[in-house]
């Protein structure tokens, strides 16, 4: 029997006074047993409350450790962690929001405010990148400052702020690079993804299968790069699935038109 | 023995017992203030061994535990062990065997069982509520997001959710797991105190000098 069984065994009053009596000298004298016994006794109650256990442990469990005071108040205790943990949506939904419309850090979790800020951090990087590599290009450098990245962050809405960001594309912009907050999603960067973006005649603009989430200042976040000619003015809308379910729907407006023509814009690889 | 006999003999097992605390508390940390603290996870760790035993009151019988300990250290006896918990301990396995016994006697174990109920009221669960709240929001921010996070949402999307949590902070998924039982604790121990003094004359820590001081004379 593992070490995990024989707790579990005991905190459902399944084993005998001499296995009870061996099992609590183990605690006692090994601080890690005792320490594991304590999180599965944790974990175990939050089963519990979350009506997870079936119904022969449910009943066990009733009639050991929750038939004590004890037992009574750390369900209850458990029972008011879990109601508040899961208030907070955990999933993104269709709207985005872009950097400089956001509201103040107390309309959120800290932990996504994080990425945010780490997001903002990086735009900021990328145009004073931008501006400086400009001034090379200018001072004979070539090929430094080829082509313009514009760099927006979404993530999911925050209430009292507009929902739908409005992007300028001006006529230098070459790439539009949509960084996606997946934080509170459970995605890591060992999941694979796929996007697709709509267009305002309800066309697919771009898509990418396999699209790899990364972290951006040790959050998870997915970085998709659109080719600006795949745009159009007006509403479009990123769509983000995992291959089982939708992890989000991004809406953005497009502002002012790309003015390269077709036939020397940079062709989109990964266009349909 | 009369009422002045039975009062000394009182006043002399107090003063017994408080000294036993206080021997207990210098083991503990010899500051009060941190041995309050270590004095409380001692106590807790007492409660938890107790409830894995199945014994009727695992809180109250935490607290005779801790007077019994209290009150042999006061009469002179010396803790061999480098840790006072581990011989706490093999009282509260005698403190349990006394009480399962009692309750063997009984025989009304399933009886009580069935009659417990396992909900509690709405009140005492707002109040609770409302003291993990404040308790949450004493907690450092990145430590609040983590206990949260690792809590959220039903079995497939905690785990996913773990995974990630896991992931973003760099670590083991086993030490997050570590990491929020020890958070967990912090809080659980937070309410208790929010509760506790909120008027429930529980002894949950060692008595304050002025009590000591109130027994002794």
């Amino acid at each position: 029997m593992t070490d995990d069984a024989r707790f579990e065994r005991l905190l459902l009053g399944m084993l005998s006074e001499d296995e009870i009596d061996a099992l609590n000298d183990d605690a006692i004298a090994d601080d890690e047993v005792a320490t594991r016994l304590a999180m599965l006794e944790d974990e175990m109650i939050d089963a519990y409350v979350r009506d997870e256990l079936d119904d022969a442990s449910k009943a066990r469990l009733e009639t050991t450790l929750l038939r004590t005071e004890y037992g009574r108040e750390r369900v209850a205790l458990a029972r008011a962690l879990t109601a508040r943990a899961d208030r907070v949506d955990p999933e993104p939904r269709a709207t985005v929001t872009p950097i400089g419309e956001r509201g103040s850090p107390r309309a959120r979790p800290g932990g996504r405010w994080r990425a945010i800020a780490a997001i903002a951090a990086i735009v900021l990087v990328a145009v004073t990148a931008l501006f400086v590599l400009r001034n090379l290009d200018r001072d004979g450098d070539p090929g430094l400052a080829r082509g313009g990245l514009v760099v927006v962050a979404l993530a999911p809405p925050v209430r009292g702020l507009p929902a739908v960001p409005s992007i300028e594309i001006g006529p230098t912009t070459e790439t539009l690079r949509l960084e996606i907050d997946l934080e509170g999603t459970g995605l890591t960067p060992g999941d694979r993804l796929s996007v697709r973006l709509d267009g305002p005649d309800a066309t697919v603009r771009h898509r990418a299968e396999d699209a790899v989430p990364t972290l951006v200042a040790g959050l998870p976040a997915l970085i998709v790069d659109v080719p600006a000619p795949a745009l159009q003015p007006g509403r479009h809308t990123l769509h983000v699935h995992d291959g089982r379910r939708r992890v989000g729907a991004f809406a953005f407006d497009i502002r002012g038109l790309p003015t390269q023509e077709p036939a020397t814009r940079k062709p989109a690889t990964q266009e349909p | 023995m009369g009422d002045d006999g039975w009062t000394m003999k009182r006043r002399e097992t107090q003063a017994t017992t408080i000294r036993g605390y206080d021997r207990l508390i210098e083991r503990l940390g010899g500051e009060f203030t941190q041995a309050a603290a270590a004095f409380q996870q001692l106590r807790q760790r007492l409660v938890r061994l107790l409830a894995w035993r199945g014994t009727s009151d695992p809180e109250a019988l935490a607290d005779e535990t801790l007077e019994r300990v209290a009150r042999q250290l006061g009469g002179g006896l010396e803790i061999k062990s480098e840790d006072p918990f581990r011989y706490a301990a093999r009282v509260a396995q005698l403190v349990a065997h006394e009480d399962l016994r009692a309750l063997r006697r009984e025989q009304t174990v399933h009886k009580a069982a069935q009659e417990q109920p396992t909900t509690t009221h709405d009140d005492d669960d707002d109040a609770r509520m409302a003291s993990l709240e404040s308790c949450l929001e004493a907690l450092p921010a990145a430590d609040r997001e983590l206990i949260l996070t690792f809590y959220r949402g039903e079995k497939g999307s905690r785990i996913a959710g773990r995974r990630a949590l896991a992931a973003r902070l760099g670590i083991s998924v086993n030490a997050l797991r570590i990491r929020a039982y020890r958070l967990r604790q912090t809080l659980e121990q937070c309410i208790r105190d929010q509760v506790d003094d909120r008027g429930e004359p529980e002894m949950k820590s060692p008595p304050d000098t002025t009590e000591r001081m109130e027994a002794a004379s």
